[in-house]
């Protein structure tokens, strides 16, 4: 579903991504762990086409992001870690806005928003401007936005930041969903819980290169993964 | 404590009009100097001359305390313009009101500091006019030490009154506005009010000027009457009398002795009122599916509308245009003597009347920049943009076409009012109505492109983009300039040798082919720029 092969990204002198190589599969849930300014970001924007990267490629579906941005994004939903919405739109106008972009019928849109939305506790505050949202709510009207158009893959950068428990769980519970009918996810976050318990395979990035790859419990080993990312932690410093 | 905070406030202020890219960031703050330093120079010397043309007569009439009476009067109202919004963003809505009251920080402490920073404000602008107001006194009355001190005290005095009356109707406004569902509604009407009083000033400035001037005894009578204390203001000045000089003082101080007491009681309630739109309790609706297009040019149309200020920046042409349609229609014979000037050069006065107007018209339509901060105003917002799966085409054509859409019913009202009024013919009529939509399409592409090519995704806000961006600033240059030129060319090169109908093609033609040049390069050719964007 997302293959990254050799990807390098550098801001000036510096390479926030160095020739990192992933594949996540359909039905994955893949979990993308690192320190601040480990390169999570970086990478996640360079799979769904924002940045731009230097060296390697990245393949949604076997499409390439550099030759064929657009067919890739058809693709893909994403949601940032501080999702900065159109403040002056509703919610309900900032779905709508979405669903005709990506050319969701009338009917798929009404039924996914009154889904999600009642799912995830928002849809009375769906006529009230962005701008009145807390942080919670804008993460969840990004969520129900990145689900409008069924997406094949979502990439989310720290999605659990801002949701209350409830709606935490939900989320869980549509990611597992997504992957059920052979979709995929990848996802960062530094809830090491939520991922381990969560994620099917997790990937430890450090200084912008991969320290380790695989299933959850072949990384995780005979300890936790905490005591795992914090052992790679000290050993760098 | 009050020292560090208005210290804070300053950096603050500094920063709005300072804060940059890191590249160009030296040459900016230049730019902004030698604007600022432009438009002071601009202000001095415009009441300078308004000083020097009153100082005299007044004198003759012993009306010397009229003289200073009148410097308070525009500076006051002045700081009123100035300062009003400001102070609703200094004193009542202030993003750092909470941060502050989390400090071990008397709440007092804090309004205090904001309330001189507002002072320090007003201060700059009543210098604007007491300074020239005090060299003019000078010049034509030789120095009196006694005289020039009694000014400055008075004059730094008095930005206290005008403070105190910007606070009041701050928390006016701020109170009205938090529990409005649409605030710029408020807004947009007291900017409306504030302009149309600045045009009407303007405009009317000479035959202002010329009415104090006969009938300055009367004025006296009536100011002495209905404000006592600018009577106090200017008698204290001038003849340096004791109890006005007082009354002038008490005027000052007491108001904002009052206001500081009342606002400092309720100043924690105040910085923390909940503000933000109200919450709506949705109820489902039928969806209607829309095209790309569409969806992405209405949520253009909401974002310029989402700030009041934004829009009445820029659109400040279609305002200007619709006014100048009425004005047109009730008084045309003040239009015509305007134009009628132009007749001493012995061309058909009809034939002038119809091509200044609708060059007019174009000037107006090209003043429109909404589309000039467009891209910018994207700001953090960016991603989501770049994250559709959209090519730059469609993602940047929406942006002008949103412009469009606001600026061209009034742009072709306002042309086909101007050509009744006027009853010009046939081909000006359709020139008066064409050229300016043409204009208007031509400066929609052009800002898009233009702010393409130069965007700043740091501004505070989108009204600081669209005020303070040098796309914006292009946008409306451009627009003067497509006008200004073919009138040169036409008036001074070809000496209107030919009718006036060949020029309106010609702009036509040149208008078409550059809005075409624009839609295909944005369509083909801005693909990989827009990509660019924010890659850091």
């Amino acid at each position: 579903m997302l293959r990254i092969e050799n990807l390098t990204k550098a801001y000036g002198d510096k390479k926030a991504v160095d020739g990192l190589s992933l594949h996540i599969k359909p039905g994955e849930i893949y979990g993308f762990i690192g320190h601040n300014g480990a390169g999570k970001t970086t990478t996640l924007k360079s799979c769904c086409g924002i940045l731009r990267f230097d060296e390697g490629d990245i393949f949604v579906d076997g499409v390439s992001v550099k030759k064929d941005p657009i067919a890739c994004k058809e693709k893909i939903a994403y949601i940032p870690d501080n999702p900065d919405l159109y403040e002056f739109l509703t919610g309900i106008q900032y779905l709508n806005f979405v669903a005709d972009v990506y050319k969701v019928s009338a009917e798929d849109r009404q039924a996914r928003i009154e889904r999600y939305a009642k799912e995830l506790g928002i849809y009375d505050d769906l006529a009230t401007k962005i701008g009145a949202y807390s942080h919670g709510m804008k993460q969840k009207l990004a969520v129900i936005s990145a689900l409008i158009h069924a997406p094949r893959l979502l990439l989310m950068d720290e999605p659990f930041v801002g949701l209350d428990p409830k709606a935490a769980h939900t989320l869980k519970g549509i990611m597992r969903e997504i992957c059920d009918q052979g979709g995929a996810i990848f996802f960062s976050t530094h809830v090491l819980e939520v991922a381990e318990k969560l994620c099917d395979k997790i990937a430890i990035i450090r200084g912008g290169k991969l320290v380790i790859a695989g299933d959850t419990e072949t990384v995780r080993g005979d300890t936790s993964l905490e005591n795992v990312f914090l052992e790679l932690v000290e050993e760098e410093a | 404590m009050i020292r560090t905070l208005i210290s804070l406030r300053l950096k603050e202020m500094a920063h709005r009009f300072m804060s940059h890219t890191k590249a160009g960031g030296k040459g900016r703050k230049i730019l902004i100097a030698v604007l600022l330093t432009y438009c002071v120079v601009v202000f001095l010397g415009m009441f300078g001359g308004i000083f020097y043309l009153v100082c005299e007569p007044f004198m003759h009439l012993g009306l010397n305390w009229l003289y200073f009476a009148l410097a308070g009067l525009l500076s006051v109202t002045l700081c009123l313009i100035g300062s009003i919004f400001f102070t609703q963003s200094l004193i009542f809505e202030a993003k750092d009101n909470e941060l502050l009251l989390s400090m071990p920080v008397k709440p007092s402490a804090i309004l205090f500091s904001r309330i001189g920073t507002l002072y320090l404000l007003n201060l700059g602008y009543s210098a604007i006019i007491n300074l020239p107001c005090i060299v003019v006194w000078i010049l034509m009355n030789g120095f009196d030490l006694m005289l020039t001190l009694r000014c400055v005290a008075f004059m730094l005095l008095l930005p206290l009154l005008p403070s105190a009356l910007s606070c009041v109707v701050g928390f006016v406004i701020a109170l009205i506005t938090s529990r409005m569902r649409n605030k710029n509604i408020v807004s947009l009407l007291l900017s409306g009010m504030s302009m149309a009083a600045y045009f009407y000033f303007c405009f009317n400035s000479q035959e202002l000027l010329t009415r104090l001037l006969k009938n300055g005894g009367e004025l006296a009578a009536v100011i002495q009457k209905v404000l006592p204390p600018l009577y106090a203001l200017g008698s204290a000045a001038a003849e340096g009398d004791i109890l006005q000089s007082l009354i002038w003082i008490a005027c000052c101080v007491l108001p904002m002795a009052l206001v500081y007491a009342l606002l400092s009681r309720s100043f924690i309630t105040i910085a923390t009122m909940k503000r933000g739109a109200k919450r709506i309790k949705y109820k489902a609706q039928k969806t209607r599916k829309a095209s790309v297009f569409a969806a992405l040019t209405v949520k253009e149309m909401r974002r310029y509308s989402a700030d009041a200020m934004y829009l009445l920046n820029g659109g400040m042409g279609v305002l200007l245009s619709m006014i100048l349609a009425v004005v047109l229609l009730i008084k045309r014979d003040a239009i015509e003597s305007i134009f009628g000037m132009f007749a001493l050069t012995g061309v058909d006065f009809n034939q002038w009347t119809g091509a200044l107007m609708c060059a007019a018209l174009c000037m107006l339509a090209g003043m429109n920049m909404l589309s000039g901060a467009s891209v910018s105003i994207e700001g953090e917002g960016l991603w989501l943009m770049q994250s559709l799966p959209l090519k730059a085409g469609e993602i940047l054509l929406p942006k002008a076409a949103a412009h469009c859409v606001i600026c061209l019913p009034a742009i072709i009202l306002a042309g086909a009012l101007s050509a009744f009024a006027l009853s010009v013919n046939g081909i000006t009529a359709a020139a008066m109505i064409l050229l300016p939509c043409l204009v208007c399409i031509f400066i929609s592409l052009f800002g898009v492109t233009l702010n393409l090519l130069f965007p700043r995704f740091d501004y505070a806000s989108d009204l600081m983009a669209i005020k303070s961006g040098l796309s914006s600033g292009l946008t409306m240059l451009m627009g003067m300039g497509l006008v200004a030129i073919p009138v040169i060319l036409y008036a001074f090169v070809f000496k209107a040798s030919f009718d006036p109908g060949y020029l309106y093609a010609g702009c036509a033609a040149v208008l078409a082919l550059g809005s075409f040049l624009l839609y295909y390069y944005l369509t083909h050719g801005a693909q990989k720029r827009f990509d660019a964007l924010g890659q850091g």
